[in-house]
């Protein structure tokens, strides 16, 4: 078992403790399907190019880049870098090193309005002396590169200075935006989700390891009864979900985030202001398990790991999953099958076994009901291990549900007691009546009914792994571009990141953005 | 000249060692040895999960994704060798259970080993190798299987007064109830018998909660029993509190129980 991989899980992510419920069982339940998702296309306003001319500048111009949420000055490093320069025998092919300074300006993370009061100083100081020096007058001829976070940041760094009066001042003339949620980040809604899934990880994962180990250790098993153990393990789960992954997901509480939630009045007044400068947006679409894939260019090897351009591998984590997923599995049938096995020789004792002793059928029985507990606790992690990337799906708002009531045909079984008193029911969905054994008895019965199911539907939509593909390409007045298969990290040094600039120096998304090469 | 004989003897013997070694040899090759017991069956597993419609409501947004109907159709062969090693081999018939980007497992064998599980085209995807306690729990089911022998399900024999008798002196409560189906109660086991329908449910409770409860069903095809379906509920409150019961219902089909114990 790769524990370190469990590990990594619970670390990752992480609140509420198990909570017992004295109504557990319940009463009157009703079957709760699912359907098949169905894929919501990802819709893209279409924007024309901006007629803005290209700026008549022979000497560099400058590129701001902006990195993200949690990111520093060295997130655009790669590709910021060899822009600028490539020195000889370390060239890229097919990507000249172009007309332009790079500068990495980093800025305060409280909120919108200091970040782009920051970012702005930062282009004085950094750019104006870059100008000076190349003889850019203009300073609108220098435009803004910002990744997730700092796409936002560049766009409120220009509604400021529109707001204020001060256009004239600003240092930049256009904006291009990989990943940045234009319209909110529901990731960070879903704080309390996301909690949740870590700490489910924890407690699922654990389970059928903890219970193997407490079981074969009868040192351990004499002094910590198994509910002890269970309480333990979903303490840790709780205490890593509440203490140690705020410490691994700090950035996404700065203050700043507040600003761009879905439905945050930060992004509502950005989105509220429609800019005339030239912009383009990239936005990704991840394959398959986005989760897996976008973990790995977040925790294992992130993109500036690579090469330039090349962060294109993320299928790494994708097989150590497959591989926890199958020995989950193992583990899960070595358990069902013990099982079985135990019922071939008779267990658990059904009643008439108790005649002759409770003693020696509680002994026998309760072998049986381990081998039971263990395959459910292994079952647990595998069937967290099957949901996982559904989970991250739900938690950054790219698979939503809903309940609507429909019918099915349901067999309903029952046993009444002397009195008429219900003693034992189940419930199975058949495809039609004549599936269900009729028999209608006032004290065993089996009826198949048209009965109320409450389906739960469920709608995906296309997503980077943290931002979904609508909000990414949601720049109001931006015509937008498809990154595809590129993760919300990668997409700062791949194949698409290499493709789309190489188009926008190019000029395929407006003039204005046209750069020669060195 | 007694040289020479006791030579030939000595070079018989030997030869006539290395027939009967060759001869036991052959007897004891595994691919000759007869199952002690091998049972084969196809079951359809379907699992769901059933939830108050008043507390729909109530489940988060993580939840709502547990709530799939899953339906798996397995063949499977479980046999045991002269020596009582048992081994049992699943091979997947059908699935919903594995999104698209899933390997998939499709055969899984369990033996005295460990358990290795395989794809459709025979490549491994995990195995792994029994634990200690594994171990040790093989080992104590080996000795369970020699001694009470393996059977297709339990006999249905109908209680006597004095057995009811019996029941109540231990401290466990007897009652029939309808249908002629007796009820037990004693601590946190419950059982529900009927020798009639060839079926017993049995529920358990764990810190005075129903934990788990389970219905087996059986019945007699061309004389010998046969094992129908299990239905086993097991309840859980989620994280949302909500009370969910999850429901895994096995129907059995094509099954054949083959003894050659004596």
């Amino acid at each position: 078992m790769n524990y370190k991989f469990i590990l990594f899980l619970c670390i990752l992510i992480s609140s509420t403790a198990t909570a017992q419920s004295d109504a557990c069982p319940g009463s009157d339940s009703k079957s709760v399907l699912t359907r098949e998702p169905s894929k919501v296309p990802t819709t893209i306003r279409e924007n024309p190019l901006h007629p803005r001319p290209r700026p008549n500048n022979n000497n560099d111009r400058i590129i701001y880049w902006c990195h993200g949420l949690g990111g520093d000055p060295t997130s655009w490093a790669r590709v910021g870098g060899v822009t600028q320069s490539q020195s000889i025998g370390q060239t890229i092919p097919g990507y000249p090193a172009r007309k332009v300074a790079s500068l990495f300006p980093s800025y305060q993370q409280f909120s919108f309005s200091t970040a782009a009061a920051d970012l702005h100083n930062k282009m004085i100081s950094m750019g104006d002396p870059i100008c000076a020096a190349n003889g850019i007058t203009d300073k609108t001829i220098n435009f803004a590169v910002g990744h997730s976070q700092g796409g936002l940041v560049a766009r409120a760094t220009d509604k400021m200075l529109h707001d204020d009066g001060l256009e004239s001042q600003r240092r930049f003339g256009g904006i291009v935006t990989f990943g940045s949620a234009h319209g909110g980040a529901m990731i960070l809604n879903n704080e309390a989700l996301m909690y949740q899934m870590g700490q489910d990880a924890c407690t699922a994962l654990i389970a059928g390891p903890a219970d193997e180990q407490i079981q074969g250790n009868p040192i351990v098993n004499f002094f910590i009864p198994n509910e002890t153990f269970q309480s333990l393990t979903n303490g840790f789960c709780s205490f890593a979900a509440n203490y140690i992954l705020p410490i691994a997901f700090k950035d996404q509480q700065q203050p700043i985030t507040e600003d761009y939630k879905v439905g945050a009045a930060g992004i509502g007044n950005l989105n509220g202001y429609a800019s005339a400068l030239p912009k383009v947006a990239f936005y990704g679409v991840e394959e398959e398990p986005v989760f897996y894939r976008v973990m790995y260019n977040l925790m294992i090897k992130k993109p500036n790991d690579f090469l330039p351009f090349e962060a294109n591998p993320d299928n790494q984590l994708v097989d150590v999953y497959s591989s926890l997923l199958a020995t989950y599995k193992s583990k899960y049938e070595e358990n069902k099958a013990r099982v079985e096995y135990l019922e071939s020789i008779g267990l658990p004792c059904n009643g008439f076994q108790w005649a002759f002793s409770f003693a020696f059928c509680a002994i026998w029985d309760t072998e049986y009901w381990q081998k039971i507990d263990r395959r459910n606790a292994y079952k647990k992690g595998y069937d967290w291990l099957l949901g996982s990337n559904d989970y991250w799906k739900t938690v950054i708002g790219a698979r939503t549900s809903s309940v609507v009531q429909g019918t099915a045909y349901e067999c309903y079984c029952g046993i009444a007691d002397g009195s008429g008193q219900t003693i034992s029911e189940w419930h199975y969905p058949v495809g039609s009546p004549a599936d269900c054994p009729q028999s209608n008895d006032w004290w065993q019965w089996c009826n198949a009914s048209e009965y109320p199911v409450y389906y739960t539907v469920f709608q995906e939509k296309e997503n980077d792994g943290v931002v979904i593909a609508e909000s990414a390409a949601g720049f109001p007045g931006a015509p937008a571009h498809r990154l595809a298969a590129s993760n919300h990290q990668q997409m700062r040094n791949d194949v698409n990141t290499k493709q789309r600039m190489l188009e926008v120096f190019a000029g395929t998304h407006g003039d204005y953005f046209v750069t020669a090469p060195r | 000249m007694k040289t020479v004989i006791l030579k030939r003897l000595a070079i018989g013997s030997v030869f006539t060692l290395f027939l009967f070694s060759l001869a036991f040899m052959n007897f004891v090759d595994s691919t000759n040895v007869v199952d002690k017991y091998r049972t084969s069956y196809q079951e359809k597993i379907v699992r769901y999960t059933r939830v108050a419609p008043s507390d729909v409501a109530r489940l988060s947004g993580l939840e709502k994704n547990d709530l799939r109907k899953i339906e798996e159709v397995r063949d499977v062969v479980k046999t045991v060798d002269q020596n009582n090693d048992f081994t049992t081999v699943v091979t997947i018939v059908s699935t919903n259970e594995y999104e698209p980007w899933v390997k998939k497992p499709a055969r899984i064998i369990s033996d005295k080993n460990g358990t290795t599980v395989y794809d459709q085209n025979n490549a491994v995807l995990a195995s792994s190798p029994i634990s200690a306690l594994g171990r040790q729990d093989y080992n104590n089911m080996k000795s369970k299987i020699g001694e009470s022998g393996l059977r297709p399900g339990p006999e249905f024999p109908t209680f006597t007064d004095a057995q009811m008798n019996q029941i109540r002196a231990q401290g466990g409560q007897i009652s029939t109830v309808s249908g002629g189906k007796i009820r037990i109660v004693k601590g946190d086991l419950e059982s529900l018998y009927d020798a009639t329908n060839k079926a017993f449910q049995i529920t358990r409770k764990v810190e005075g909660r129903i934990s788990n409860q389970l219905l087996y069903d059986y019945a007699d095809v061309n004389g010998k029993l046969t094992p129908v379906s299990k239905y086993e509920k097991q309840f859980e409150t989620l994280p949302s509190g909500v009370c969910v019961e999850k429901v895994t219902l096995t129907t059995f089909s094509n099954y054949n129980f083959v003894s050659t114990a004596r």
